[in-house]
């Protein structure tokens, strides 16, 4: 038994919900029934009138997390830094954007925020002062194609050592963690007319860990298509990490997203086909990291090709959580 | 082959509408969604146009409203305030002295749509989302104004 716990994004479930398939009440009582009670919402698809709901949806908001047993964990906020283009927004906008979300979230009973990965220091500190006074913690995403050990990474490391403050840390996306290539995304561009033997070709670079130059100059002898070097760019925009290197950042990390593309039992047990899930969870486990992994499932996109839109997110989340069960023991 | 979001929802199915001023044609209307799992402040949407039988639509004559504004094409690039909630619809006013014929119709949108979030780093996306649906148009009609 560990001290980690299971919650879902609602992020996982956008495509039913951007249907009108799912309500949020239908979301976070999907979350209720694996058995878990970590809600982790997409501010600005799920809160009506986004960023100013009135107070008769929060009031429901609470409500429904009552009724069903479930806690707000995670808030996932943006940073649109180009609403006018060309012309990036200030400091201070940025800074306006942020804080607007952390007084949301705080209203919402969060407890902590993820934080774009492409937003600078220099904001977030603007912002501490706020998360201090409102009790909630920003979490800087690490996600692909930031990694973990990287000069990018430290520097948001040193500041937490440097200051010592309890509001900032990091929010690892397990989508660093992609040691196979995404499988539903390889057959879609088969779909699209791929050569089988180029999209081989370049998965097992990919896992063999084949420098991406390399790769692409032995592709381009094998008479490439357009899909095939579209594949061939793509194939290396993911990233792998050594599960290990998550040791060093346990005391870092406020919380967790459990990226998820395709959930496969083919060996028998439930598992991610493209993250080692075991593998890392294992070194959080050792670590005695405490905190919530919520999935997040983001293999809907990759159907979008088809004439009906061929997926259930609610049984690809629950075979996820089958696999967390197994892993962490809750 | 590009990441085609949501596109295949852009147009709502719902019949074109005549839009009249008594027994005056002022236009037609239709209603479109933005194509993403979130919203959108309206100035990021790049290029907006439509086409109605393979025929475009000039777009001096469109209009498009959302929670009870109304704009100009040519004024959204400015609206970095007003947000897109992804659950709401827009409406589509074409502006025409005649209307289409009543029955079915090839009414195609095409949106570039900026994705504003990326952007520290210098570079950001901006993506072409486009979709053709038979919608039909509805005989006779209601007054609207």
């Amino acid at each position: 038994m560990s001290n980690i716990k299971r919650g879902v994004s609602l992020y996982s479930y956008q495509q039913e919900y951007y249907l009108r398939q799912m309500s949020l009440e239908d979301c976070i009582k999907a979350v209720s029934d694996l058995q878990c009670d970590g809600v982790e919402i997409i501010s600005e698809a799920m809160i009506e009138n986004f960023p100013n709901p009135s107070e008769e949806w929060i009031s429901n908001w609470f409500a429904l997390l009552k009724k069903y047993n479930c806690k707000p964990i995670c808030y996932d906020a943006f940073m649109d830094g180009r609403i006018r283009g060309e012309e990036m927004i200030t400091d201070d906008e940025a800074v306006e954007q942020m804080n607007r979300d952390i007084r949301l979230a705080s209203r919402l009973g969060f407890q902590c925020i993820r934080v774009l990965c492409s937003v600078p220091l220099r904001i977030i500190e603007r912002c501490l002062p706020l998360a201090e006074e409102v009790d909630i913690k920003l979490g800087i995403e690490v996600h692909s194609p930031f990694r973990l050990g990287t000069p990018w990474l430290e520097e948001y490391i040193d500041f937490i050592k440097r200051t010592g403050t309890k509001h900032f840390g990091i929010i690892p996306d397990f989508g660093i963690f992609v040691k196979r290539s995404v499988r539903i995304l390889v057959r879609k561009h088969l779909r699209a007319g791929a050569t089988p033997e180029i999209m081989d070709y370049v998965c097992k670079c990919y896992e063999d860990g084949v420098p991406r130059d390399e790769m692409m100059a032995k592709v381009m002898t094998m008479n490439p298509n357009d899909e095939d070097k579209y594949w061939a760019d793509e194939a290396y925009h993911y990233t792998y990490c050594d599960p290990q290197l998550i040791k060093q950042y346990i005391p870092y990390i406020i919380h967790i997203h459990g990226k998820m593309y395709e959930m496969t039992d083919e060996t028998g047990v439930w598992d991610e086909y493209s993250i080692p899930n075991e593998e890392i969870i294992r070194v959080l486990m050792d670590g005695g990291w405490q905190g919530y992994i919520c999935t997040e499932y983001e293999g809907q996109r990759h159907y979008h090709d088809l004439p009906d839109f061929d997926v259930d997110s609610v049984e690809q989340v629950r075979h996820h959580h089958d696999m967390l069960r197994r892993i962490i023991g809750a | 082959m590009q990441f085609q979001a949501y596109n295949r929802i852009l147009l709502c199915p719902d019949p074109m509408q005549p839009y009249l001023a008594g027994d005056t044609v002022m236009g037609y209307r239709f209603m479109i969604r933005y194509p993403s799992y979130r919203g959108t402040f309206l100035s990021c949407i790049e290029e907006l146009s439509f086409h109605l039988d393979g025929e475009e639509l000039d777009s001096e004559n469109i209009r498009f409203a959302l929670q009870g504004k109304e704009y100009l094409l040519s004024q959204l690039a400015d609206a970095y305030k007003d947000y897109w909630y992804v659950m709401d619809k827009a409406v589509i006013t074409v502006l025409c002295d005649t209307l289409p014929r009543p029955g079915p119709h090839a009414l195609t949108v095409f949106m570039k749509h900026r994705i504003p979030y990326a952007g520290y780093g210098g570079s950001y996306l901006a993506l072409p989302s486009s979709q053709t649906k038979t919608l039909t148009m509805q005989e006779g009609g209601t007054t609207n104004v």
